[in-house]
């Protein structure tokens, strides 16, 4: 566990849930999207590298596992750790769970690729930056 | 994140989006006050209230009054992270805070302080917080001698009385999808409201969009102080009236009354003191001249 890290922590708001009385699935989403960007850094990629080197990343595959509902005002926090890579693409790992009970609700697997911002192409990351994902990635397989 | 103890539980993490900034290039502050908000419940947790209590007895501790100082910028992108603690149990309220920074290099974004008291969610009646919850909060107090706390306000702060020289700078009902799961707004849509009344205020003073965009100025808050008089449920009718409360060389304080429409009652009453700034150099400057032509007497402060 201790490759992975504290990606996002919130709670559930009112306007976050459905008919089903819970939280509705697109709202998983928006947690994946924050506990993305804050993996981002740990591989060098800040805002201020995002936007100055006009490198980023784009997500082309996703599996999904919801495992327990979360309730309006249930609190919840996702931790996240780097599951594979390539030279063009991560594969993170997240894990929702309801911080009141420690229950996981929920988890993901999202890979996404290496990209010029500006080419809108997909690129090779450099040696420094692949040299940090083998140091992050996590030392277990993950699969769901 | 650097702040750590076992009296600080961790209440927030997430990103910046773009969606969440305005025109002055940075997050606004409704959703700093999201983030603080999510930050509480962690906190509410860490004192026994948690969400399946909360639901089950429709009862919790809120926000009696609040000050928010901005103490830097957060543009899209930023990594923030939400700490909040307990620093006084007191006789009639708990006294508690939340920091919200920023993840890359700890920099203070913003704090919150407050006082919070137990209330009936459904009708807001105040009531005797738990004894179970007042041991809870007696285990986490501590004055956090090492971690910031903002000095009493500078300025003079508004009073909830009827004044001359307020005008409405917002009308508007409480949207469902504004409240929590009891039919209360939540605070971020009060928020929202006295940022969207800026622009309005500015404007009675003298300053078009126009004239802010040719000298390059942006607006910020610095500094809140809001206290919570009646609740603010679902479809309530809605009418905002603000003056400006006091100037200075490099700030301006604006005086905010939320009024029920249907009881004339005001419900909230907030003072912000902010300030302009060069948007490219992103530092204060001095007020813009159109301040000193507003006649003295149509500030709110001298009706305090």
């Amino acid at each position: 566990m201790d490759r992975y890290f504290e990606t996002f922590r919130g709670h559930v708001l009112n306007s976050k849930c459905d008919r089903m009385g819970h939280m509705n699935i697109q709202f998983y989403g928006n947690c994946i999207s924050h506990a993305m960007q804050s993996i981002f850094p740990k591989i060098g990629y800040t805002a201020e590298h995002i936007k100055n080197r006009s490198k980023g990343m784009v997500a082309v595959e996703q599996q999904n596992r919801f495992r327990g509902e979360l309730l309006v005002g249930d609190l919840m926090h996702m931790v996240s750790g780097i599951a594979g890579f390539t030279e063009k693409s991560i594969t993170v790992h997240h894990k929702l769970y309801n911080s009141a009970t420690e229950k996981l609700s929920y988890e993901s697997l999202v890979t996404a690729l290496h990209f010029d911002m500006q080419k809108r192409k997909v690129v090779a990351f450099d040696e420094k930056t692949l040299s940090k994902l083998q140091s992050l990635k996590l030392q277990e397989e993950v699969s769901l | 994140m650097s702040h750590t103890s076992s009296k600080l539980i961790a209440g927030y993490r997430g990103t910046v989006d773009t969606w969440e900034c305005d025109q002055m290039k940075h997050m606004n502050v409704q959703f700093y006050s999201s983030r603080a908000s999510a930050s509480l419940a962690h906190l509410l947790n860490a004192l026994g209230l948690s969400p399946a209590r909360i639901r089950e007895e429709r009862r919790a501790l809120k926000y009696r009054d609040l000050r928010i100082q901005y103490m830097a910028e957060m543009h899209v992108g930023a990594q923030m992270y939400g700490v909040s603690g307990v620093r006084a149990v007191k006789e009639d309220s708990i006294q508690a805070f939340t920091h919200l920074y920023n993840a890359v290099d700890d920099t203070l974004s913003s704090v919150s302080e407050f006082n919070l008291v137990y209330q009936d969610l459904d009708n807001g009646e105040i009531l005797n917080t738990p004894l179970d919850v007042l041991e809870a909060a007696k285990k986490l107090e501590d004055p956090h001698e090492d971690l910031y706390c903002p000095a009493p306000i500078k300025s003079v702060v508004m009073a909830a009385k009827k004044m001359e020289h307020m005008f409405e700078t917002s009308r508007s009902a409480v949207d469902v999808w504004e409240c929590d799961a009891f039919g209360n707004i939540e605070i971020s849509n009060i928020i929202a409201r006295f940022s969207d009344a800026a622009s309005h205020i500015m404007g009675s003073v003298g300053i078009t969009r126009a004239m802010q965009r040719e000298r390059n100025l942006g607006s910020a808050a610095l500094d809140y102080y809001t206290e919570f008089l009646r609740p603010i449920r679902m479809a309530d009718s809605l009418v905002l009236k603000s003056g400006l409360l006091d100037r200075r060389p490099k700030n301006f304080a604006f005086g905010h009354h939320l009024i029920n429409c249907d009881t004339d009652e005001i419900v909230n009453c907030t003072t912000v003191i902010g300030c302009y700034f060069d948007m490219t150099a992103r530092k204060s400057v001095p007020l813009p001249p159109e301040y000193s032509s507003v006649p003295d007497e149509k500030l709110l402060k001298n009706q305090l």
